[in-house]
């Protein structure tokens, strides 16, 4: 069957093999043009991924498929019917489009089995029918059998992101589409979810994959098509010849940089945490960090390299133990965070739109808010002196904004994170903690991050940064801690800094031959930790 | 929205636009803001105020017997409400954030036992008349400095200035913003949410408190419900003027907007013959609708 219907700007018949085939599409917010003509053509059976910058439309073409938004103009068929038939993401689903997105979507004080049913509706399947077929699901994606009847709080944030591709997969969709929604999944689950994947793809499903690492979008996808600014650039590029850096520069028309740093001599100790242990039976963990050092945390999620940073900031760990500000704080302890903060000690959480930003609250607000008494003259707040400092810490980040009095959500993820990385500098910090800064961004971005943490450390600060992609901590760390197990199994340095030597301390102790096996079949590549 | 409301009321009623008639209007619609400004302040923090009929029968029955049979001065039963609403409000306040327990249920049970402790403390005994001193606070035809404007008019710009000025443009308004917006956010960033809490909810319960004695001295006198249909009207101020629950986006001004269409409203529905059920339809109505068109870009449904 292949039904066509116009959209406001004309229309064009789909191909036959067509699963889904947008041709032309935009869409505008108001003033801002989201979408200025896209194409892309997904056929059945394959893995097609796209790919650009954060704000170059790729949510937006997300949320028109799954009839969120509706298209200005041009001609959108999935299958045969239009987005503009389709009402609303339930009418999406039920005619075959399911969608995970980046945010993990749960309901708190819900079991397991009602998360994933929420919103369905199945009237064809019994209780029972559908129990078994979540019990199959969850059990293939978390490899091992779950208590459907569980809390969803009792699962950690990888499990929780599993149920939200579940609910997806239960519908057993004809076009599966998944937003960077594997950035939360560690990397286990990720790759039974691509074994799903591939599944579905042989027998005859589609699949729209998005994510920013290029590690998975080369491992799974089958054609690439790239977006820029709200068009595209590049349509269906079989990814089985296109190169990253190929990719990169159809993304953003600059060359791929992926580099190593050079290490740079290390300065006085700053930071020193005496048997810390992160669980009350936990090994303890000795650390110093010096001035100028960029020390990366690395290992696979729910390791304990989170609550390791946090016990940096000042928050307890489990276990007990110290951290000290050395050097000129005279090692003070830093026993809660605001103690941290008054001793150099700045921090930049993870999930951005959780713990970072107020969606509510412009730009300036947001960046403003922890050193108001600074833009404050006789009681009220002087909003100048707020955007002066803003734009003062916003030119290194190259951070693109129009006016600060705008909402913070008006900015792309990339830009978001660069307003919470600056209100962080303005403390001008002597500690830098970063807790998977570049998570969710686009690859502009995370270079302009880099710079960013290169020159901080070049003027002395010493940066610790936990990141799920082994990538950018290859090639920006002098040290890399890895974790298992709640503890360090591997400290690498300089030349040992390699993604086989971090890959294989994920996993524990693996034997040189093993390792070299792993990176000489690119088995590494696919183990890479997604954290989160 | 206000202006085509007073259009059509002038339209459908004799003299609706009459000096008069303005004036009740905007006394009645300054008494129905100033009893909103804490509900305003604690949905603003993330919360909802269910105590507010509780801290207006406190200040109102408080005027009507301390100042009005027993002879307190003014100022001494004002810091009397201020102190027991304050304390009532804080105590609110951190029960929910201390104990995560919703706003709804705890000042549920607060506002009972406020009204309980009236009922005991004046033995439900007939209740005295407010002193002349704070009536002439809410007179229709009462000037403030020689200028024809009921005070408790003039009260409510300054309310509306001083609230704006504190909002939007001190620390604490920000940090109150950042509270209700995202407490996660703004624990990470060291601001004390619990303490923005309770002060909100204390702040909050005073204010609602000092309403109660301005309602007292324009109702000429007070009972153990004289703060129930403040409580209904006021909420539906604040949504009506634009102040979501859970948005942490609003103001003062938007609620005395709000309570300015629905008194203009009641004041038409009455012109037209229709009483006080109709009225409670109509906010009721307001509500929905309002809660209706705020509420769909917060769809969480859209994504699932």
């Amino acid at each position: 069957m292949s039904l066509q219907v116009q959209g406001a700007g004309g229309g064009l018949t789909a191909d036959v093999g067509s699963r889904i085939d947008v041709r032309g599409v935009t869409k505008s917010f108001g003033a801002t043009r989201a979408l200025s003509g896209v194409d892309l053509e997904v056929r059945a059976g394959e893995v097609h991924t796209v790919m650009g910058e954060n704000g170059c439309g790729k949510s937006t073409l997300v949320k028109i498929l799954s009839a969120v938004h509706r298209p200005d103009t041009g001609t959108i068929s999935v299958d045969g019917r239009t987005v503009q038939q389709m009402r609303s993401p339930s009418h999406a689903r039920r005619i075959g489009i399911a969608t995970v997105f980046q945010e993990v979507l749960t309901v708190p004080g819900r079991t397991i089995f009602e998360n994933i049913w929420i919103g369905a509706r199945t009237t064809h399947l019994d209780k029972a029918e559908r129990r078994q077929r979540t019990t199959n699901i969850l059990t293939r994606l978390l490899g091992e059998p779950v208590d459907v009847d569980a809390p969803i709080e009792s699962l950690p944030l990888s499990g929780r992101q599993a149920c939200c591709v579940a609910r997806s997969l239960v519908a057993d969709p004809a076009v599966l589409i998944l937003d960077e929604s594997t950035s939360a999944l560690d990397v286990a689950t990720r790759d039974r979810l691509f074994e799903i994947v591939h599944e579905m793809t042989g027998n005859g499903a589609s699949v729209l994959f998005i994510s920013h690492r290029m590690d998975e979008v080369f491992e799974i996808s089958d054609v690439l098509t790239v977006l820029r600014a709200g068009r595209t650039v590049a349509s269906r590029l079989p990814a089985s010849s296109t190169s990253p850096d190929e990719l990169v520069r159809h993304m953003s028309g600059v060359e791929a940089n992926a580099e190593r740093r050079s290490s740079r001599p290390a300065g006085e100790v700053v930071l020193r945490a005496s048997a810390l242990r992160l669980l009350p039976d936990g090994a303890p963990i000795d650390f110093e960090l010096r001035a100028g050092e960029l020390v990366g945390l690395a290992g696979l999620e729910g390791q304990g390299q989170d609550a390791f940073l946090k016990a940096l900031r000042g928050a307890p760990a489990l276990g007990g133990g110290r951290v000290r500000r050395t050097g000129e704080c005279d090692g003070v302890v830093l026993d809660k965070p605001s103690v941290a903060r008054r001793h150099g000690v700045a921090y930049v959480p993870r999930e951005r739109r959780h713990e970072g930003m107020f969606e509510q609250l412009a730009i300036g607000e947001n960046f403003g808010l922890p050193r108001l008494a600074q833009d404050t003259v006789g009681g009220l707040i002087q909003q100048r002196r707020t955007f002066r400092r803003l734009r003062r810490q916003s030119e290194p980040l190259r951070l693109k904004m129009g006016d600060p009095r705008d909402l913070i959500t008006t900015l792309s993820g990339g830009n978001q994170q660069k307003v919470i990385l600056a209100r962080a500098l303005a403390d001008v910090p002597k500690v830098l903690l970063l807790n998977d800064p570049t998570r969710g961004i686009d690859q502009n971005a995370k270079n302009d991050l880099y710079a960013v943490f290169d020159d901080l450390s070049v003027q002395g600060v010493a940066v610790v940064m936990l990141s799920s992609d082994v990538n950018e901590i290859v090639q920006l760390v002098d040290r890399v801690l890895v974790f298992r197990d709640q503890s360090v199994s591997a400290e690498l340095t300089g030349d040992e800094v390699t993604r086989s030597n971090i890959v294989a301390a994920y996993f524990g102790s693996v034997s040189d031959g093993a390792r070299d096996t792993l990176e000489g079949t690119g088995d590494a590549e696919q183990n890479l930790a997604s954290g989160a | 929205m206000v202006l085509g409301v007073f259009v059509w009321g002038s339209v459908q009623i004799d003299g609706f636009s009459s000096g008069p008639s303005v004036r009740a209007m905007l006394v009645i619609a300054s008494l129905l803001a100033l009893a909103s400004l804490g509900q305003t302040l604690v949905i603003l923090v993330g919360g909802l105020d269910l105590a507010v009929p509780g801290y207006i029968t406190v200040g109102a029955v408080a005027t009507a017997e301390l100042a009005g049979t027993k002879g307190w001065p003014l100022w001494a039963v004002a810091v009397s409400v201020v102190g027991v609403c304050a304390f009532a409000g804080g105590v609110c306040g951190a029960i929910c954030h201390y104990l995560r327990v919703q706003s709804l249920v705890v000042t549920l049970g607060m506002s009972s036992v406020l009204i309980g402790g009236v009922i005991v403390a004046t033995k439900a005994s007939n209740l005295g008349v407010p002193p002349q001193d704070i009536s002439k606070w809410t007179f229709v035809m009462g000037e403030t400095l020689d200028v024809p404007v009921p005070p408790v008019v003039c009260l409510a710009v300054g309310v509306v200035v001083g609230s704006w000025l504190f909002l939007a443009h001190t620390p604490a308004g920000r940090r109150l913003y950042a509270t209700g917006a995202n407490p996660r956010a703004a624990e990470g960033i060291l601001i004390r949410t619990g303490r923005v809490w309770i002060t909100t909810f204390a702040f909050g319960a005073a204010a609602t408190g000092l309403a109660g004695m301005l309602i007292a001295s324009y109702s000429s006198g007070a009972s153990v419900t004289i703060g129930d249909p403040y409580f209904y009207s006021g909420l539906a101020a604040v949504l009506v003027g634009g102040t979501a629950l859970g948005s942490a986006r609003g103001d003062f001004l938007r609620t005395v907007l709000g309570a300015l269409i629905l008194t203009a409203l009641t004041t038409i529905l009455s012109g037209m013959g229709l009483g006080e059920g109709d009225s409670r339809i109509l906010f009721g109505l307001a509500i929905i609708v309002v809660v209706l068109a705020y509420g769909r870009d917060r769809r969480l449904r859209d994504r699932i």
